[in-house]
């Protein structure tokens, strides 16, 4: 499973999302949905607002990006809707009792899209070359995958192919990265002409226009339903919102909630928790939050209720802590009904920390995506009843992930964090000793419990423990949690069967004309 | 005199005014009070529609549109003048620095200039709001420097115009520092074109500002900006199409109000008749015809051209002044009549009626103007078109604009020929006229031949070396061959009638006298009737048999020339005669013998020197081997004169003459020291200077008080300069207060003929006349040492002449003052002048 | 000789803008590298891609070595694209070129004749009323008349199929049917100062002593206006065009946005915003070049046109 971030959306243009309650007014509805054309053909166009920054699977960073390649590449394993890792190119994975190593048998006739079979030698190439074994100055790694010794192939008992990747300390988690893409060894044209196994071939790309896919035939799995499906690729929102309107548009996601609003009779709406922690996250080293009272009145005096009503249509999850409920069992529930929103509370805590008459914050924003930037402006109105007097930053994408994210150079920041399936993922921002500590959390107590939670074996004990570092972090108020975003796609009404994972991508293959 | 019309301020500077001040009153309020707070978050109301609580309605998070707009009208409107204050500042500075002092620094700074321009304003802002972080103090400053550039440019251009006008020379001479001549001087005089460029500044960077915020880069929340009001309200156009539409409009409503103010500051350089309202002219036709006082006999039979009670207005400041009122005359065929009178006069007024040339400039109305037996006030244009060129012609005053610059000289002539040429084919009935009757019985006339008449016609204007003249084009004549052309232009079609306005006044004597020449022979060789206008009697006795003398639009004097000039019967008509006869005027004798002027400008040669007049001899000014070339060692060399010697004694009157552009006015340039020369000259005390233009050698702007009062802060700074120098005079030691100042300019303007009440007049309020009065005092008042005179009275009217020459010779009686006098008038010069220089 | 010392003043030129444009971009923060690893690239990650992209070495060196590239026609890869940016420029400029041409197209066929009417009959209803509608659209910004087109043509009066755009290579005829709309929304505000300008060069070249001397000829008014009046009217019209045709190609950026056009102005803001240099470099040199050009050009045909200019030089 490849590890990147939600909120990395590069090129995200800025994105509204708003809450629906008392549309009133509909809109006229202006064409119909699909004109006739595209039905006979047997395709889609969707509706996209970034464009791709490498059409290598393993140089893609943005999460835009990836959500499209995912048609095209497949891994050994790969995420079902409920987020548990089904074989892909594997037909069975096992893990050794020390969580040591892997071993994956290789699944039989399975072929690339330009006709080769995939061999081992194939997957070793792929995962070696993630894994930066290749050679040294091979950029793109999965840091997760520091901790493998080496992959090798074998033949089981049964005759069939097997490879073991075996591992330089115990790791139960490994195998949510698993889904990272095999592509055919030593093939150089992956930016031009990118080769996978996936239910979708690549056919075309022009930047800034269009990315063009069709059925791969003879795909292992069910194959795709659809025969061609066009990724249109928009200057902003609101582009893309106009030609939604005037009815071009089969598929768009990241529908503001607005949005939504205005087309509901011409599209379905389908909506789904997005696995985001979506917050006001504090540099623990500047001055005042360097207290624990202050951190906590700034927890006390948001108010959850006004932020979910206003922007997110009172659909969003509320979340007070850093992982989030798509992890199921290892998501910690009580943190949900700590800091209910009581600005006494919080005046009592900052004049307890010597800020009686509060203090000036200035919360940087990156401008990529409008949801942050709202949130700000709900907050500066929110803290000013408790006297803190916020001013709000906006910064060019490019400058956050610079100054703000490496540098530090920061007082508080709107953004929202993601992570793969691994519950180590998600807390890894708060080790002490990790580069992702723009935080700046530094507590031994916490580096200790997320240690043991990390290397437990036993599943019950590796929950409890999981449980206990989330309750660590609410307690010391590492940040101020929000809530999970609700994502809104709008799909044509004659198609079905847009499906949602846990972690967001686009899957064609499983839409299709009713 | 041109007066500033007050009374006609148009309709649309007045809603800009008024829409300006409601939305200025909205954005300070919004400053101090907004209906609701401006962040204030209320979900439930979102997107509600416009209300009585809510006149703009709500945005997406429920905030009030209305405040919001209102504060960011404020914002808009501080942010954009910060830019403009900025912008405007330094590209005054800029601007007026590179304009006024030229030279590298100019060539550099412009280079910039044109660098900054054509780089897309959008990535230099993007770059800067990344490099220091947006918000409001640096989106100003970026768009502030961005701005610069166009402002330069404006003012520069500016001050290029204005440096080379007299009143800046004058200062300088005055000694005047160059920072006072560019803030004093220069930059009152460019206010109106300057604000202009504001208001259009202020619009761009309104628009500019709002660009950046759509991008998001503009003023940073939670401080509105209409820019980013507008970009956020875009995804709910069709739902709530007021959050995105107010901003909008806002936008626009201030940038037509500023644009509306601005359209009107510009100068006014030119109002049409229509400018007087339709009223005006519908009653100004409805009561001329009522009162003709003359009565006038029917036109004997043979009069080509019988003009009668001829009114003419024009539109000055918003209502209609009569220039000629009730005018009548003949023109017997191959007769020539002159109109004689002073500029205001309305002689050209009538010429242009007649030809209907007036355009929008001016109205007129007359019982009637028959030519050759068609009435001309209510004949067709188009066979008024047919009549004009080929029946009656004429030809103007100024050689220079009256041919169109763009087009070879030859094929305007030809032009002209050609539609007349047509017309004749086009109406079959073959004029009979013996003298052309060959070319016009020829059936088809191709360009070839049409060319032939042309050359013809040139050839009869006395042109030489005809053919090249006519693939050339007008700026490679001399004003001359352009008279000739003109002259050629009229006659190609052998009209009846040539009414000539002024042919030869913008023309020098020698040259003049040929084209009065060349007229005299083609009116005796195609009989062709005449109407000569000119200010200049004499001129006119060399042509016509009849004269008219007119005087503020009237018909004072009618009769032959001999019966005029023998025995005027009308005071004014008594002066004209005179005008112009020096000796009369001044008694003086005639000098024993006066340097022929030579034709041949270029050669140079040595200054001959006449005595006339003895008197004590204290030299104040002697000159060595003067010697001035323009542009030396350059390709363009030229050399002006050399080894040019001569002196000037106290209390004398030196006389220089030479033709235009023999290099009279350089020289006294040298003396003033504002052109380099070779050789010595020896200047005891100060020297200023008359010019010639009264128009230009006044500071528009300047009131007389400050001007007089001016000259003498000057005047003692510099004496108390170089008061360790050789003259010492008490008198000048002590800075007179600022009353003793202002008696001395009211006695000098009293000794102009010029009473107290012109202290508090600007020169835009005064006659060419009194300008002239002005400048003397402004040259006189600080009794220098020597006064150089540029043809002092040339520019005048013609009476006015006399009177201001007048006063010079008093001042110098009363001031003991020493001039040195230029003209091209060799007799004004024998008249008032002891010695005499031809150059 | 004035066309040589003309040609190496441009030169000069767009060799400041280059260099101006490269400073600029090496002091904004944040920088490609970091953007193409994402968030979760160690520290050694970082430093070896910005080796390998040779973002460490001096100003003055980097820009050499754009330079020399330039010369020798590479532009350099789009760090973002990864692909030869002389590929991706090529195809965008060729659209904005198009939205330019359309515009000035539009400008130069509505503001002649519209200048023409208001200038002769002056100061009538007719002169009055497109003066006041030339200072409205002055004063519209330009990105809310392109929202305003998209909504009451696009979307209420469905003249133009809304984001219909259709690139010039598949079908050129959709391609200039879509375009004509964003042209639109650059060429209004341009078109009211062409008009302004014209009517008043128009009226003061009509006061000239020249036309008086023609209509003594007898010439009938329309062929003074159509012959003299107007050349010598047009020709301090084609420097002002010329400054605008500047502004249009670089200033379509905020419409191109509005109308999703994928053209040079959405290439700037997206190339500024991954930090992609060599794209961006190749704008700024393109936008410089042409603008230098034109101002050339414009100068030349004004000194052609004018032959009193031609001896002063």
């Amino acid at each position: 499973m490849k590890k990147h971030l939600l909120f990395a959306l590069l090129l995200a243009a800025a994105l509204t999302v708003l809450c629906a309650c008392g549309g009133d007014g509909t809109v006229d509805e202006p064409g119909k949905a699909t004109d006739a054309e595209a039905v006979s053909e047997n395709s889609v166009v969707v509706g996209i607002t970034n464009d791709m920054d490498s059409l290598d699977p393993h140089k893609a960073v943005a999460a835009g990006t990836t959500e499209v390649l995912y048609n095209i590449f497949e891994g050994l394993v790969k995420a079902d809707p409920d987020g548990v890792m089904q074989p892909a190119l594997c037909s069975k994975y096992t893990m050794s009792e020390d969580a040591m190593s892997y071993t994956f048998t290789l699944r039989e006739g399975v072929h690339f899209h330009n006709g080769d079979d995939v061999t081992a030698e194939d997957v070793i190439y792929s995962l070696k070359r993630v894994a930066g074994k290749l050679d040294e100055n091979d950029v793109n790694v999965i840091s997760a995958f520091s901790i493998i010794s080496d992959i090798t192939e074998q033949t089981a008992a049964d005759g069939s192919t097997e490879i073991v990747v075996s591992l330089s300390e115990p790791n139960t988690e490994l195998i949510y990265y698993m889904d990272c893409a095999i592509i055919p060894a030593d093939y150089g044209e992956q930016t031009k002409k990118p080769v996978g196994t996936g239910p979708f071939r690549f056919v075309s790309y022009s930047p800034m226009e269009s990315i063009v896919l069709e059925k791969n035939s003879d795909y292992y799995g069910a194959k795709a339903h659809l025969d061609k499906v066009t990724f249109k690729i928009y200057a902003s929102t609101d582009d893309a919102f106009m030609e939604l309107l005037a009815g071009k548009v089969d598929i768009y996601s990241y529908l503001s909630a607005d949005e939504a609003s205005q087309i509901e009779d011409s599209y379905d709406i389908v909506m789904n928790t997005q696995s985001l922690s979506e917050g006001l996250y504090l540099n623990n080293e500047f001055e005042p939050f360097t207290k624990l009272e202050v951190r906590q009145a700034l927890s006390y005096a948001v108010d959850f209720e006004e932020i979910d009503g206003v922007l997110t249509g009172g659909n969003s999850e509320i979340l007070k802590t850093a992982m989030f409920p798509t992890f199921k069992e290892y998501y910690n529930e009580e943190t949900k009904n700590s800091y209910p929103h009581d600005v006494e509370k919080a005046k009592q805590l900052l004049a307890d920390a010597g800020y009686e008459n509060g203090f000036d914050l200035e919360i940087t924003v990156p401008n990529n995506y409008q949801l942050h930037l709202l949130i700000a402006e709900i907050l500066v109105d929110q803290l000013k009843e408790v006297g803190v007097n916020a001013t709000i930053k906006q910064v060019d994408w490019s400058t956050w992930l610079t100054d703000t994210y490496r540098g530090r150079n920061y007082e508080a920041t709107v953004i929202a964090l993601d992570s793969t399936l691994a519950p180590a993922d998600v807390l890894h921002y708060y080790e002490s000793t990790n580069g992702s500590n723009f935080v700046n959390f530094k507590h031994e107590e916490f580096d200790a419990l997320y240690a043991e939670a990390r290397s437990a074996t036993d599943k019950e004990v590796k929950i409890a423990k999981y449980k206990e570092c989330q309750q660590y972090i609410t307690d010391n108020a590492a940040s101020v949690y929000l809530m999970c975003p609700k994502i809104m796609v709008a799909v044509n009404p004659k198609l079905a069967g847009y499906t949602f994972y846990p972690i967001y991508v686009q899957d064609m293959s499983t839409v299709y004309y009713k | 005199m041109a007066r500033k019309n007050k009374k006609h301020i148009k309709i649309s500077f007045f809603i800009g005014a008024v829409l300006l001040s409601v939305l200025v009153v909205f954005a300070v309020a919004g400053f101090f009070y907004t209906p609701y707070s401006v962040e204030e978050v209320n979900y439930k109301l979102r997107l509600s529609a416009p209300s009585l609580k809510h006149f703009f309605g709500t945005d997406n998070m429920g905030r009030d549109v209305f405040s919001r707009v209102v504060s960011g009208l404020g914002a808009t409107l501080a942010v954009s003048l910060g830019i403009t204050a900025i912008g405007a500042g330094m590209g005054v500075l800029i601007g007026a620095f590179t304009g006024y002092f030229g030279g590298i620094a100019d060539e550099i700074i412009m280079r910039l200039n044109d660098t900054l321009a054509s780089f897309p304003s959008i990535l230099l802002a993007l770059v800067c709001v990344s490099l220091f972080g947006s918000g409001t103090a640096n989106v100003v400053w970026v768009l502030g420097v961005l701005f610069i550039p166009s402002y330069a440019r404006v003012v520069r251009s500016e001050f290029i115009r204005e440096k080379e006008k007299d009143y800046v020379k004058n200062a300088g001479i005055y000694g005047a520092s160059h920072l006072r001549i560019i803030f004093l001087y220069i930059l009152p005089n460019i206010k109106e074109s300057f604000f202009a460029a504001i208001a259009i500044g202020i619009n761009n960077a309104i628009l500019a500002e709002a660009g950046l915020s759509y991008l998001g880069l503009g003023v940073q929340p939670p401080v509105p900006s209409l820019g980013r009001m507008l970009a956020e309200g875009q995804t709910f156009i069709l739902k709530a199409p007021w959050v995105c539409v107010f901003p909008g409009a806002v936008i626009m409503l201030t940038v037509l109000a500023f644009a509306l103010v601005s359209e009107n500051l510009e100068s006014r350089d030119y109002v049409s008749v229509f400018g007087a309202g339709r009223k005006n002219i519908r009653n100004f036709y409805k009561n001329t015809a009522a009162f003709s006082d003359v009565s006038y006999e029917s036109p004997e039979k043979d009069t080509l051209l019988s003009v009668r009670n001829l009114h003419v207005a024009v539109n000055d400041g918003g209502e209609l002044r009569e220039v000629v009122s009730g005018l009548s005359f003949d023109v017997r065929s191959g007769q020539s009549l002159g109109i004689v009178g002073e500029s205001g006069s309305g002689k050209s007024m009538t010429a242009s009626a007649v030809m209907k040339l007036l355009g929008n400039k001016a109205v007129y109305a007359a019982d009637s103007v028959l030519f050759d037996g068609k009435e001309l006030c209510s004949i067709k244009t188009k066979e008024l078109n047919e009549l004009r060129g080929s029946e009656i012609a004429m030809v103007f005053q100024e050689p220079m604009t009256s041919l169109n610059p763009t087009k070879k000289v030859g094929k305007q002539l030809a032009d002209a020929v050609k539609t007349h040429v047509k017309h004749k084919k086009r109406n079959t009935q073959v004029r009979l006229n013996e003298k052309n009757a060959e070319e016009t019985a020829a059936a088809d006339k191709t360009s070839e031949e049409v060319k032939q008449i042309v050359l013809s016609a040139m050839k009869d204007a006395g042109l030489d070396d005809c053919d090249r003249i006519y693939n050339s084009y007008p700026h490679q004549l001399s004003g001359g061959q352009r008279q000739r052309l003109l002259i050629a232009m009229a006659i190609a079609l052998k009209p009846k009638l040539i009414i000539c306005d002024e042919p030869t006044t913008a023309l020098d004597a020698e040259i003049a006298d040929k084209i009065l020449e060349r007229l005299e022979k083609l009116r005796d060789e195609y009989r062709l009737s005449m109407i000569f206008i000119s200010h200049d009697l004499s001129v006119i006795g060399r042509l016509c048999e009849r004269v008219i003398v007119m005087k503020d639009g009237i018909k004072i004097e009618e009769g032959s020339f001999k019966e005029i000039t023998d025995s005027p019967s009308h005071g004014y008509t008594k002066e004209l005669v005179s005008a112009g006869k020096w000796h009369e005027l001044f008694g003086s004798g005639k000098l024993k013998s006066v340097p022929a002027v030579n034709e041949n400008q270029a050669a140079v040669r040595k200054l001959t020197e006449n005595v006339r007049a003895s008197g004590q001899k204290t030299m104040i000014c002697k000159v060595e081997n003067l010697c001035v070339t323009y542009d030396k060692n350059t390709k363009k060399e030229l050399k002006v004169f050399e080894n040019v010697d001569f002196s000037v004694n106290k209390g004398e009157c030196v006389g220089i003459s030479g033709k235009s552009g023999s290099g009279k006015t350089t020289l006294l340039k040298t003396l003033v020291g504002m052109t380099e020369y070779d050789g010595k000259i020896e200047l005891s005390g100060r020297a200023l200077m008359v010019f010639q233009d009264p128009y230009s050698s006044l500071n528009p702007s300047m009131k007389i008080e400050k001007m007089l009062d001016e000259v003498q802060l000057l005047q003692y700074r510099q004496s108390r300069k170089n008061g360790k120098g050789a003259e010492k005079n008490s008198a000048k030691n002590s800075l007179p207060s600022k009353s003793d100042r202002r008696k001395k300019s009211v006695e000098m303007l009293r000794k102009v003929g010029l009473d107290e009440s012109y202290l508090s007049r600007k020169p835009a309020e005064l006659s060419g006349g009194q300008r002239q009065r002005t400048a003397i005092a402004l040259a006189v008042i600080t009794e220098p040492e020597l006064v150089l005179l540029d043809e002092p009275v040339t520019a005048l009217d013609v009476t006015v002449q006399e009177k201001v020459l007048k006063l010079l010779m008093q001042l110098k009686k009363d001031y003991g003052l020493t001039y040195l006098l230029i003209s091209h008038d060799l007799n004004l010069l024998e008249a008032v002048c002891d010695r005499i220089f031809a150059l | 000789m004035y066309y040589v010392k003309k040609l190496l003043s441009l030169t000069a030129t767009v060799i400041l803008i280059t260099v101006l444009a490269f400073l600029a971009f090496s002091v904004i923060p944040g920088d490609a590298a970091v953007l193409k690893l994402g968030t979760d690239a160690t520290e050694e990650q970082v430093e070896a891609l910005r080796e390998e992209m040779g973002l460490n070495d001096g100003v003055a060196v980097r820009y050499a070595r754009w330079a020399k590239g330039v010369l020798s026609g590479d532009f350099g890869e789009s760090s973002y694209y990864n692909m030869p940016t002389a590929e991706l420029l090529g195809e965008k400029t060729v659209t904005t070129l198009w939205l330019a041409a359309l515009a000035i197209i539009m400008i130069i066929i509505i503001s002649v004749p519209l200048a023409i009417i208001s200038s002769v009959r002056e100061n009538g209803i007719v002169d009055r009323i497109i003066q006041f509608a030339g200072q409205i659209c002055m004063a519209v910004p330009s990105f809310f008349l392109g929202v305003l087109i998209i909504l009451v043509l696009g979307l209420t009066f469905k003249v133009f199929t809304v984001g219909g755009y259709v690139s010039y290579k598949d079908d050129f005829g959709k391609f200039i049917g879509y375009m004509i709309f964003p042209a639109m929304a650059v060429a209004v505000p341009k078109i009211a100062m062409t008009v302004k300008f014209l009517r008043s060069s128009l009226i003061k070249e009509k006061q000239k002593d020249y036309v008086r001397t023609l209509r003594a000829c007898g010439t009938p008014e329309f062929k003074i206006l159509a012959f003299d009046v107007l050349k010598n009217a047009l020709i301090p019209t084609v420097t002002f065009v010329g400054l605008i045709i500047a502004e249009v190609l670089a200033g379509s950026v905020i419409v191109e946005q509005v109308f999703g056009i994928p053209g040079l102005g959405r290439l700037l803001v997206m190339s500024v915003q991954t930090r992609d240099y060599s794209v961006l470099q190749a704008i700024v040199l393109y936008i410089g070049c042409t603008v230098v050009t034109v101002n050339c050009l414009v100068d030349i045909s004004y000194h052609l046109a004018d032959p009193t200019v031609r001896n002063k030089r």
